[in-house]
């Protein structure tokens, strides 16, 4: 252990109901996975499955979850920054979920999987992405996963960190001038600045993790501070050191995350 | 090392696709279109194997159906391919394959063009530009020999024409004299049926620079208002990475400085012709014509005497 919390204890969590055996049963996703809540063994239900009984919804919702818990094409599929809320939301049909049992092996049965996970309700979808990120933050130092996957993950972590960087860069700029951004995945973070005939031009480098530790849990831009990192409530929020001549360098600033009087997040320093 | 030019600029073209959805005044099909085109075209140079093509419009697909831009029925949800198609097997970035394919391409929308009325010519022609502007900055992203200039060429062109290109024309841009006299003649579609006056059997083999198949012109048949022109293809080995659905553009130039175009034409399999219907035809006086094939970034050409 690192010492940094999992991503996923900055996530509250959410729940919903499904019709299930008959009932209303209820879904939650909490630390991480989802839980159904009216079906507290899983594991002897999914043995009765294998010998021939029908699986309830819920736990072949909860298979599917897990199926596609590190799937890359989730991370492309998720929200950006500022949108709404997205998703199909059609209803459940059981009949299209694949079996507990068996993982969906097909190119058919892998869109029905996933089309019902994206009907669930948005928050279920963004905490599903999120897993995708988180999974694929573990997977980063494997050689063919970002091979395979890196040109995808480094686009949507420029995707999201974009706006923010470019406000962060606006503070530098001039009242007319253009704010050009580049960002691409890195092991250590880093932020830059400099005036060219583009205009002015933010060079960023950032961790795959800033995806599920800064931008998912929502603390991008905590009072209008670009944040780097987080570990808990601890955040390194960007400072500009620099000038025009020489350009700019986004130091480390260390501060606390904290809810103001009106329930925004703000950072107080130290 | 393989060359992912072409793969990393489409994912931050399909992010930007994801933005540009966002705005309300957005046209949804617009930006599958320009999407569409800039794969297209990486496809056609030799830029990006072809499944990896419709992988990504596969992608802007589902993205656009989760977002209720689309029937959920777009949502096809088709894993991303095996590793083996991330290696693009083509040209070497630098050659002119871009240019090839951005030549003929723009004088395919030419042909286009002139069949709209004035009244929407000023709103085609800003289309036109924005359309090819896609794999412009594609082919400049992957590494390929600059062609904005081009581009700049057209603006001029069409200012030249006295059709409002619909943004300042570079400094350095200059009107193609073959173009602005096509755009200013608006040739008449081609008569259906066409009966030519001429009929010519030149079997002359056209020559490029690169290794390709084997293209024959056979038959050329002409009036005032159209030509056909039957061309012979025999497939060679050597055309490694050329997708089959790539179409074939002809274009003809004859001694009188008169530009011909005509729509695409695709060698289906077993084909071993393709057959050209340009316009206008030729005059009378006409002794030579100049003909260009263009497949994707590959081209040959070649003088027939009539």
């Amino acid at each position: 252990m690192n010492g940094i919390p999992p991503w996923s204890e900055a996530i509250p969590p959410v729940s919903m109901f499904v019709e299930c055996d008959g009932a209303r049963h209820e879904l939650r996703w909490e630390a991480g996975r989802l839980v159904p809540s009216a079906h507290p063994d899983v594991d002897a239900e999914h043995a009765l499955a294998a010998l021939g009984g029908e699986a309830p919804v819920c736990l072949r919702l909860r298979a599917n979850w897990e199926a596609y818990a590190s799937e890359p094409a989730l991370i492309t599929l998720g929200r950006r920054p500022g949108e709404a809320g997205l998703g199909f939301a059609l209803d459940v049909n059981p009949t299209t979920l694949v079996p507990v049992t068996r993982r969906p092996t097909t190119v058919g049965e892998r869109r029905e999987a996933l089309v019902a996970l994206l009907s669930l309700p948005a928050p279920f979808i963004d905490r599903l992405v999120l897993g995708a990120m988180a999974s694929a933050v573990d997977r980063w130092s494997d050689a063919d996963f970002r091979e395979r996957h890196g040109l995808r993950i480094g686009a949507a972590l420029a995707a999201r960190a974009t706006p923010a960087l470019r406000r962060l860069g606006s503070s530098l700029a001039a009242a007319d001038e253009t704010v050009v951004v580049h960002c691409e995945p890195s092991e250590d973070a880093r932020v830059r600045a400099r005036r060219s005939v583009r205009g002015l031009e933010v060079t960023a480098a950032l961790p795959v993790a800033w995806l599920v530790r800064v931008w998912g849990p929502g603390f991008s831009e905590p009072s209008g501070q670009f944040v780097l990192d987080t570990r808990g409530r601890e955040v390194d929020v960007v400072e500009w050191v620099g000038d025009a001549a020489v350009g700019w360098e986004g130091v480390r600033r260390r501060g606390a995350l904290e809810l103001d009087g009106e329930g925004a997040t703000v950072v107080r320093f130290v | 090392m393989s060359d992912r030019r072409a793969e990393a600029h489409l994912w931050l073209l399909l992010e930007e696709a994801l933005v540009d959805v966002r705005d309300p005044r957005a046209e949804t099909w617009e930006i599958w279109r320009n999407f569409r085109a800039v794969v297209d075209a990486l496809v056609a140079i030799d830029a990006l194997v072809p499944e990896l093509g419709e992988a990504f419009v596969g992608e802007l697909d589902d993205a656009m159906a989760l977002r209720g831009l689309v029937p959920v029925t777009a949502f096809g949800a088709a894993p991303w391919p095996e590793p083996d198609l991330l290696v693009a097997p083509g040209r070497p970035p630098g050659n002119d394959a871009g240019r090839i394919w951005l030549e003929a391409e723009i004088e395919r929308h030419l042909d286009l063009f002139v069949s709209f009325d004035s009244e929407t010519q000023a709103w085609a022609a800003r289309d036109m530009l924005r359309i090819l502007g896609g794999p412009v900055r594609a082919f400049e992203a992957v590494g390929g020999e600059p062609v904005s200039g081009l581009l700049g060429d057209l603006a001029a062109t069409l200012a030249a024409a006295g059709v409002d290109p619909g943004r300042e024309v570079p400094g350095e841009a200059v009107a193609r004299r073959e173009w602005v006299q096509f755009l200013r003649d608006r040739p008449a579609p081609i008569p259906d049926p066409h009966v030519p006056d001429e009929r010519r059997r030149p079997r002359v083999r056209l020559g490029g620079k690169v290794t390709g198949p084997v293209v024959r012109v056979d038959l050329l048949a002409w009036s005032e208002d159209a030509i056909e022109m039957a061309v012979g293809v025999r497939t060679s080995p050597d055309l490694v990475g050329v997708d089959d659905r790539t179409p074939w553009h002809a274009r003809v130039l004859d001694d009188r400085g008169h530009l011909h175009l005509g729509q695409t034409a695709s060698l289906r399999p077993g084909d071993a012709a393709l057959v050209f219907q340009l316009r206008p035809g030729l005059v009378i006086g006409v002794t030579r014509i100049d003909v260009r094939l263009t497949r994707g970034g590959w081209r040959v050409e070649g003088s027939i005497a009539t």
